[in-house]
């Protein structure tokens, strides 16, 4: 049905193809596992697939892709048979209603009115999410937009479906959430060839028929016939090495949050919230999507003004009545936002790291030190312009460059999001050195592992709620409540 | 609030009342005009209230006339300045008027559903290609509303200070525009692919599956806007262009 045949994909501005002599070729109805770590080149693949590349994202392509006999297709005529959901929902979605959005591509279609509104109302029931239809997708939690992403693509029904790791921002009940939908649908249609990238799959790899895995941009699995269902989990390794984690429970206390709530938009974010964090912690910060860690985080470095209650962090009071501007706080707080791309400001990697040791005036020495250190690990120039590295490379950026100035607490906001397990590994490397030299980090994450063999506490918020403080050991799911 | 007037019929009460604005010499009906459209913003509960900005605009405007152009006959002498009869009416004309297309801008976002506008230009002729960017813009304003924040707060914590003058300005300007490109760059690709993997674009037509019709009683009502601007520019021209209170 689908072939690929020696594949190989080059970008106008990379010296060497992001993809090279790729061949495959797909049966009706297979379910298709595409393995590989970030930059591997899956969304290449796919994207080539769907003929986005070379049509809309421009590249160097050689080889073809053969759908039923036909060559190289544009996108448009392939929009007829192959859809594609992609990583992040917000980004995909054009209209602003959930009812729009699955209309949308019906629309295009010109089908009448009478056939999209049944189309609309079986696609909702077969994902088990019909309570959706009239909901503005700005409501939506994290998962539902995923969910409603799929729907917009199945709608159409296509004989192809193609998932970019769609679980990829999401928290693990919302990452099953769409596990369940996906499953769902294979459940329902066995003549739907699925290729799902994905890093972690759960229980879905029961269904798998096939796993294709990538390696530096070329194919070097293909395994049609698995012996057992652990051979498929070996494809691809989740583990976090042992820390050492010594002398932390004497510290001196950083942060103190008293009776603290917070309110936005009429809506109570966060509720009597009530903390101490000491010196040389490190706290795993959880919670589902919207359960409000961010908010607390964002408090916590006066990046939000106390409204009720009170925070003193270091020598500072913040409350109601005392307001502190973040780069007074910036000078002792080192901040990694979600996004990499929100934090990088200057033109070079060496400037880059440079900026909050140039405003605060202080740690030009390690700045250096941080500068060669990147450079060196990533192979990489002090020139390089930083919008230039992978998204793996950024986020690494993104943690050197908030640290030079040597503050002491250091909260970094998901860092692992949208990551492969090698870079949450060499994130995590870069952690543990810093708790090393003495800084106490608060870690926003999904990742239940990396909390439990990296952090010394678990904090798990709910509904804007601490339902859990403790060992993150004792903690069975990131809801919480199982580790009371 | 949405009401039930079509979205075209709107659009063209909005360019209508804006060429209007600047039409209208006198003070006292640029005044009438303002309370009504005050009055329609509560009526149709537009969410959201004048802020900082737009107040410190209309007052700025206002002052600046009452500085810079006095004409006309002397109503207060403050040494430094003198307050002018034509200086308080100019102010009040251009004043009024920047607020007037503010508050008319600010109904019609508030009460039009970009679906409903994107429906009604595609069902009188516009290629719905142009139609939909309409929808694309409502629907990311508010994603990059927030990354600038998220970007603004990432340059505090880092220590940027940002002095109020025009160096601080270029400095914002740096600082805040690379970061907000890039991300909006990243965005492109994937929402072209979204949308012509779904077929955007295959045919010249498409469906609605929510089509806003013009009817004959759009007609009457764009008819009654015309007429209502024409009787509110008689009016006016009668009333003259003086201040009738002070003079």
């Amino acid at each position: 049905m689908l072939e690929v045949q020696g594949l190989s994909v080059t970008y106008p501005s990379k010296d060497k193809p992001s993809i090279q002599n790729i061949s495959f070729s797909l049966k009706q109805g297979e379910f298709v596992w595409l393995a590989g770590e970030s930059a591997s080149g899956k969304s290449t693949l796919m994207n080539c697939i769907c003929g986005f590349i070379p049509q809309i994202i421009p590249a160097d392509l050689k080889g073809s892709i053969i759908f039923h006999g036909k060559k190289n297709l544009e996108p448009l005529q392939l929009s007829r048979h192959i859809t594609m959901v992609h990583q992040d929902p917000e980004t995909q979605f054009c209209t602003e209603t959930v009812e729009d959005e699955i209309a949308f591509g019906l629309e295009n279609r010109c089908l009448s009115r009478r056939k999209i509104d049944k189309r609309i109302e079986t696609t909702l029931r077969d994902l088990n999410c019909s309570e959706l239809r009239y909901r503005e997708l700005r409501t939506l939690s994290g998962g539902e937009k995923q969910k409603i992403a799929i729907a917009s693509m199945l709608v159409l029904n296509p004989r192809v479906l193609i998932l970019d790791e769609p679980t990829s921002n999401l928290d693990p009940i919302s990452m099953n959430e769409v596990l369940n939908a996906i499953e769902n649908v294979r459940r329902k249609s066995h003549d739907l060839t699925i290729i799902l990238a994905e890093h972690r799959i759960g229980n879905l790899v029961e269904q798998i028929d096939r796993v294709l895995k990538l390696e530096d941009g070329e194919l070097t699995r293909d395994i049609r016939d698995f012996q057992d269902l652990e051979q498929k989990n070996s494809i691809m390794d989740y583990s976090y090495p042992e820390y050492s984690r010594e002398g932390v429970k004497d510290g001196e206390t950083l942060l103190k949050i008293k009776n603290m709530d917070h309110t936005l938009a009429g809506k109570k974010i966060l509720k009597d919230i009530d903390l101490k964090v000491r010196k040389g912690e490190i706290i795993a910060l959880m919670g589902r999507n919207g359960s409000g860690k961010t908010t607390l985080v964002k408090l916590i470095s006066a990046l939000s003004e106390v409204h009720e209650g009170k925070i003193k962090i270091f020598d500072r009071v913040m409350d109601r009545s005392n307001k502190v501007q973040p780069y007074e706080l910036g000078k002792r707080i080192g901040y990694v936002f979600q996004n990499p791309n929100h934090q990088i400001f200057e033109n070079s990697l060496e400037e880059e790291i440079k900026f909050a040791t140039k405003n605060f005036s202080k740690g030009g020495a390690k700045a250096k030190k941080w500068l060669k250190k990147i450079t060196t690990e990533e192979n990489l120039d002090g020139k390089t312009h930083p919008h230039t590295l992978s998204f793996g490379q950024k986020r690494r950026l993104n943690i050197y460059s908030s640290s030079p100035h040597n503050p002491e607490l250091i909260v970094i906001d998901e860092p692992f999001s949208g990551q492969d397990h090698q870079n949450a590994l060499m994130i995590a490397d870069i952690l543990d050195d810093l708790w090393k030299k003495g800084k106490t980090l608060i870690v926003v994450t999904h990742n239940l592992e990396f909390a439990k063999k990296f952090c010394t506490r678990a904090l798990v918020l709910k509904e804007g709620e601490i339902v859990y403080d403790g060992e993150p050991d004792n903690l069975k799911s990131v809801s919480g409540e199982d580790g009371r | 609030m949405e009401d039930r007037i079509n979205p075209v019929v709107k659009l063209i009460a909005l360019v209508l009342g804006a060429v209007m604005v600047f039409l209208i010499d006198s003070v006292l009906m640029l005044i009438s005009f303002v309370l009504l459209l005050v009055l329609l913003k509560i009526f149709y509960e537009v969410k959201g209230r004048f802020g900082r900005g737009i107040t410190f605009l209309v007052i700025a405007i206002f002052l600046a006339q009452i500085i810079f152009v006095p004409e006309g006959e002397v109503l207060l002498d403050l040494r430094l300045f003198k307050v002018t009869l034509g200086a308080v009416e100019n102010g009040i004309l251009i004043s009024g008027r920047f607020f007037s297309l503010i508050t008319m801008s600010w109904i019609f976002v508030g009460t039009t559903e970009p679906r409903n506008l994107s429906s009604a230009l595609s069902n009188l002729g516009v290629p719905y290609r142009y139609s939909f960017l309409l929808i694309i813009a409502m629907r990311f304003a508010p994603i990059f509303q927030f990354e600038l924040s998220n970007v603004q707060q990432a340059q505090k914590i880092r220590g940027l200070k940002i002095d109020k003058n025009v160096r601080g300005l270029i400095r914002s300007v740096r600082y805040t525009t690379m970061p907000l490109l890039y991300s909006a760059m990243s965005k492109v690709n994937t929402l072209a692919s979204s949308m012509e993997g779904r077929g955007f674009g295959m045919y010249d037509k498409k469906t609605f599956l929510h089509p806003i019709k013009f009817t004959l009683w759009d007609s009457l009502l764009t008819l009654s806007v015309f007429l209502f601007c024409i009787l509110v520019y008689w009016i006016d021209r009668s009333l003259g262009s003086f201040l009738p209170i002070l003079s």
